[in-house]
């Protein structure tokens, strides 16, 4: 992030004081308002419209909306602004497909979790898709809770002009240690409380910072005039991109919003709205919030690249532009939008992996603990325990773990989404095509993701369709020891591993390599989940 | 030379589709709203 000017530091560390301040305050608020499990985990399903639509929204988005979204534009033009219509159809599919579908599903059968949704849909006697749901849940997860804790320490670091290790310590500790005691004392409430106030405030930075932009600039005619004399391929929808660069490019950023009905920390927002009524209130916000917050960040982008020209880092472009334009007041509280954007993904990342630990895993899959205060207890001392285990990764920069949030977003998306959509379409699928969709969704995910880019993982694209069959081969072996499967499982099994090997062909021969991965991952998992199904016997008679 | 503009493709990714994707959210909701209101 870009450093704060020495006289500005006072006023700027001032502002995140007070907004550390306030989200403490609303997990103690919440707090009081938090007693039992389903409290814990699901805010007693009494979220109102605003609640429950920014967080959903807020949550999903994390610092990629500030940062990411902001450097596409700044580094591509218009062309950057692809992945604004992709987002925006994830969240049409979400709030009108999904949510008012959902919400009375989950509360017709109790479903608390993503995994609940997906295994009293199909029914789980052995529980292989309780396991199978909660192990890609978990993993994804606490992943992407390191990784949003490292950008915390970076971007509270440099806020605050803390130089060098100290200062990125420093700001892990400060930031980490208060999201997790907010998500612990609060649990789901406090979490959707807090990504409301911290969505508000996202959503103020990137509406009222590009049209000041802009009218400084001279106006929109300007920002063209602008743009032309950069580049002219800045003004085009392509970029200079023809062929299969151009679809490829294209079909990828309109299939980043294939993964939002598969992201546990979003559609558990769905389930705890209170009504029906609250729902169709929330459809407005969340997509009104949503046209402000990406349109907004991709015209940062695009007046950065004509007022900063000199710009190394167009991620920065946020920042740089506050510091450059406005007071150091308004600027501390831009500063506060960027970490806000991160803290509001991390409290739900952080409460969804500390669900599937000790609801998923000890309640369910062990049957433990079913007393609404221990399972509070529980709740509570899992999230702390996460949180410091995300706190030490974050600290020790464990590289591993960061290896897995390249997979995350698209991993989660591939392995859930078609399911929750078919889960609430009601027919088509039983649960060996479910088990086989979720294994399906991550193997295609990992191995195209490296096919990619080969040259950057070139040792793990090499290794990656052997490695697929050994994992398929582990599973089946862990299956057999537990006597969990029946045959339809194991056919599930292995036409998860001969998809996976297909598109591990197919990435290295197809045109359209540059495909992100949840495109076909998606698709592959969606088509062996009504394959399996097919040819294989329904366990209750019902196959939807 | 004149000075390069936007092309049809940028006009419509950076406007016109938030413009039409807002007024159909905003018809939609109105619709339900008026549904509503007869169904009461």
């Amino acid at each position: 992030m870009t450093p704060v000017a020495p006289g500005a530091v006072t006023i700027v560390a001032g502002v995140m004081v007070a907004y550390l301040g306030i989200l403490l305050a609303i997990g103690w608020l919440a707090a009081r308002r938090t007693h039992g499990g389903e409290d814990f985990h699901l805010a007693g399903r009494s979220l109102g419209a605003w609640s429950a639509g920014i967080s959903s929204t807020a949550s999903s988005e994390s610092g990629w909306v500030t940062l990411g979204a902001v450097g596409m534009t700044f580094s591509f033009g218009v062309s950057g602004l692809w992945y604004a219509p992709g987002c925006l159809l994830g969240y049409l599919v979400n709030v009108y497909l999904v949510a008012p579908r959902l919400r009375p599903l989950s509360a017709a059968n109790g479903s608390v979790t993503l995994t609940d949704v997906i295994t009293r849909r199909w029914g789980d006697p052995n529980k292989v898709l309780r396991i199978t749901a909660t192990a890609i849940v978990l993993v994804c997860m606490m992943g992407y809770v390191a990784a949003q804790m490292t950008a915390t320490g970076k971007a509270f670091a440099s806020s605050l002009g803390i130089e060098g290790r100290s200062g990125y310590l420093l700001g892990v500790v400060i930031g980490a240690v208060v999201i997790t005691l907010v998500t612990s004392l609060g649990g789901f409430r406090a979490v959707a409380w807090t990504d409301l106030f911290q969505g508000l405030l996202v959503a103020g930075a990137l509406i009222g910072l590009p049209l000041y932009a802009v009218a400084r600039l001279g106006g929109f005619g300007a920002l063209v005039s602008g743009l032309g004399a950069i580049e002219p391929q800045l003004l085009t929808a392509g970029g200079g991109r023809i062929g299969p660069a151009l679809w490829g490019f294209v079909i990828g950023q309109l299939g980043i919003g294939l993964g939002y009905p598969g992201m546990p920390h979003v559609i558990t927002r769905y389930m705890a709205a209170r009504d029906d009524r609250e729902i169709r209130r929330l459809q407005l916000i969340a997509m009104f919030w949503g046209l402000a917050v990406f349109y907004g960040a991709g015209l940062i982008g695009l007046v950065a690249r004509v007022m900063l020209p000199d710009l190394g880092d167009g991620e920065q472009a946020l920042m740089a532009l506050a510091l450059e334009l406005v007071h150091p007041v308004l600027a501390g509280l831009m500063l506060a939008a960027v970490i806000s954007a991160i803290l509001s993904t991390v409290s739900s990342q952080l409460l969804v992996a500390a669900s599937a630990v000790s609801y998923d895993i000890v309640e369910e899959a062990l049957g433990r603990s079913r007393d609404d205060r221990r399972s509070l207890l529980l709740g509570r001392l899992t999230v702390a325990a996460v949180g410091l285990a995300g706190i030490l990764v974050a600290l020790s920069e464990v590289r591993l773990v960061y290896w897995f949030v390249l997979f995350a977003w698209s991993g989660l998306g591939a392995a859930f989404a078609p399911l929750v959509l078919l889960a609430l379409a009601r027919r088509g699928v039983n649960r060996h095509g479910a088990f086989a969709a979720m294994l399906t969704g991550v193997g295609v995910t990992v191995v195209w993701n490296l096919g990619r880019d080969p040259a950057a993982h070139p040792a793990a694209f090499a290794r990656a369709w052997w490695v697929s069959l050994l994992a398929a081969g582990a599973i089946l072996a862990l299956g057999e020891l537990k006597r969990s499967f029946a045959p339809a499982d194991r056919l599930a099994v292995a036409a998860a591993a001969g998809l996976t090997v297909a598109s591990w062909w197919l990435v290295q021969h197809w045109g359209m390599s540059n495909l992100y991965e949840l495109v076909p991952a998606f698709l592959a998992a969606g088509f062996v989940a009504l394959a399996v199904s097919a040819v294989t016997p329904s366990p209750s008679g019902d196959r939807g | 030379m004149p000075e390069p503009g936007l092309s049809l493709g940028a006009h419509l990714l950076l406007w016109v589709f938030p413009l039409l994707l807002a007024t159909a959210v905003v018809l939609e909701s109105l619709r339900g709203g008026r549904r509503r209101e007869t169904e009461r």
